[in-house]
């Protein structure tokens, strides 16, 4: 099954049918979804954005009949506020990890509020996803200190860095296990570089769908494939280990 | 029909990048692809830069019709990156690679002009590295190009070694540059190399792979698959590379 691990939504592009249509004609089964206005992180103090944001995404699952998994998104710097909201989206809603984008939000990933959420996240047993690249609060060194510090959470690098700050990617996922890399817009060579030198078991597909357009889902695809590494590798990338990660398409993560 | 040529490949055995001129001749081969500009790999471009053009020179040398070189010199070195430049320059190579980050200097430090000087003195042309800060960021890139307005540059990867394609193509339209072209390797949002075309001109993009890091099939393929016209594709994937290179048009 492929399931792509990055991929944005709202309810207006669901009810097309036009971007499940896009991602079935890649080839793609499901796909974890994130909500499409992270841009609005800018702001806290407004945690009711965040609750209408992620109902939004919430029906969004609903509507794709399952296709889409839905992630949620806070501002940490909301304090309690945020905590409830991850609390309440993951029980009521289904939600299954939490997206965070700090470059937009412009917060800190050393705060004792990215602490207490990243304590939640284990406790609740939903991964954090992290957009990481060069940009200041979100590269890999960044996050790492979250991993360290909470063993028992799993976080997600998309873009693992990007073309910058991949061997920090690299580096960071070799020394902790509950970092787990997605390749989305990751140059050929530095996917293969992670495949030859990292846990296989770690790193995943996510295409950032739809920004680009249609295509792009297929390019990040194609840069996966065309290293063949072997049906197994190429497998677990493409969709197994994030079904085992989240627990869905009959996967269970041991 | 335009030549499809490949205008940023890396040959040589370094610590990421590893590709014989052979092995590269033969992704050629398989994809139609008529010629590529060649540059060193990794440690060369930084530090063994000798070793770097001498393995370019002797790869142009050896396949004159198919491969163009390009050569490097870390302007750190001064005087010595001077005459190293003059030697691969007189030698046969078509111009100067930088890769100011690896190279350890902003792109538009002063200590870049005598060597962008002396390229034009030869008629040749540039191909830099973009969209890593600080060093080698799209609009330093275009202050370097408007000094030596003589001189064309390509700013390989429009900036989209991360996510700077945006400042790529607003240095490209403010001042809009004759002398600065955009290569969309690794540009991953498809869209976004519509936007060069559309804002920039057809005459501006310049198809390139950065292989062995790039796979010349993908590259080539996302460029198929923006549903443009045969000339426009023909323009971008070798047409615009031809008249940099001062090659009389066509196969």
């Amino acid at each position: 099954m492929i399931i792509d691990a990055h991929a944005h939504f709202d309810l207006r592009s669901i009810r097309s049918g036009g971007t499940v249509a896009d991602f079935e004609r890649n080839g793609v089964e499901m796909t974890v979804g994130f909500v499409m206005d992270l841009i609005s992180e800018r702001e806290p103090g407004v945690p009711e954005h965040w609750t209408r944001l992620n109902k939004e995404i919430a029906e969004v699952a609903r509507v794709s009949g399952g296709k889409v998994i839905p992630f949620c998104t806070v501002h940490p710097e909301d304090g309690d506020a945020a905590l409830a909201e991850i609390r309440r989206s993951v029980c009521e809603d289904g939600i299954r990890g939490i997206k965070l984008q700090p470059y937009s939000g412009l917060y800190l990933t050393c705060t004792e509020s990215l602490a207490r959420l990243s304590a939640l996240a284990g406790e609740l047993s939903v991964p954090v996803f992290f957009h990481c690249c060069f940009q200041p609060y979100v590269t890999p060194a960044q996050i790492a200190f979250l991993a360290k510090a909470f063993p028992g959470t799993t976080f997600l690098l998309g873009h693992s860095g990007w073309n910058n700050e991949w061997p920090v990617a690299k580096a960071v996922a070799r020394r902790f296990s509950n970092i787990v890399l997605c390749t989305s817009g990751l140059n050929f060579g530095a996917i293969g570089e992670l495949v030859r030198t990292c846990d296989t078991d770690r790193i995943v597909f996510g295409s950032d769908f739809p920004c680009g357009g249609a295509h792009s889902e297929w390019y990040e695809m194609e840069k996966i494939r065309e290293h063949r590494f072997g049906a197994e590798i190429e497998r677990k990338i493409l969709g197994g280990n994030i079904a085992r990660l989240l627990g869905v398409g009959g996967a269970v993560d041991e | 029909m335009s030549r499809i040529i490949d205008a940023h490949v890396h040959i040589g055995s370094g610590r990421r990048k590893n590709q014989t001129p052979e092995q590269l001749l033969g992704a050629m081969d398989a994809l139609g692809v008529d010629m590529a500009v060649i540059c060193p790999v990794d440690e060369q471009i930084a530090v063994d830069n000798v070793q770097g053009n001498d393995l370019v020179i002797d790869a142009v040398h050896r396949y004159p019709d198919r491969l163009v070189g390009l050569a490097v010199a870390n302007p750190w070195y001064g005087q010595r990156a001077l005459a190293e430049l003059e030697r691969a320059l007189a030698a046969g190579l078509r111009g100067l690679k930088i890769n100011a980050s690896l190279q350890g200097h902003w792109v538009d430090d002063e200590m870049m002009d005598p060597l962008i000087d002396l390229v034009r003195q030869y008629n040749g042309h540039v191909y830099v590295h973009s969209g890593t800060p600080d060093y080698s960021m799209p609009f330093e890139i275009c202050e370097l190009a408007d000094r030596h307005p003589q001189v064309n540059f390509i700013m390989g990867h429009s900036g989209n070694i991360d996510v700077f394609w945006v400042h790529a193509l607003e240095a490209g339209k403010k001042p809009r540059l004759q002398n600065v072209f955009f290569d969309p390797s690794h540009i991953s949002f498809l869209d976004e190399i519509k936007d060069f075309v559309e804002n920039l001109g057809v005459d501006k993009v310049i198809f390139a792979s950065d292989s062995p890091a790039g796979s010349m099939r993908l590259e080539l393929e996302k460029l198929r698959m923006l549903g443009y016209g045969e000339d426009i594709l023909s323009a971008i994937t070798g047409g615009n590379m031809e008249r940099i290179l001062g090659l009389s048009p066509g196969r």
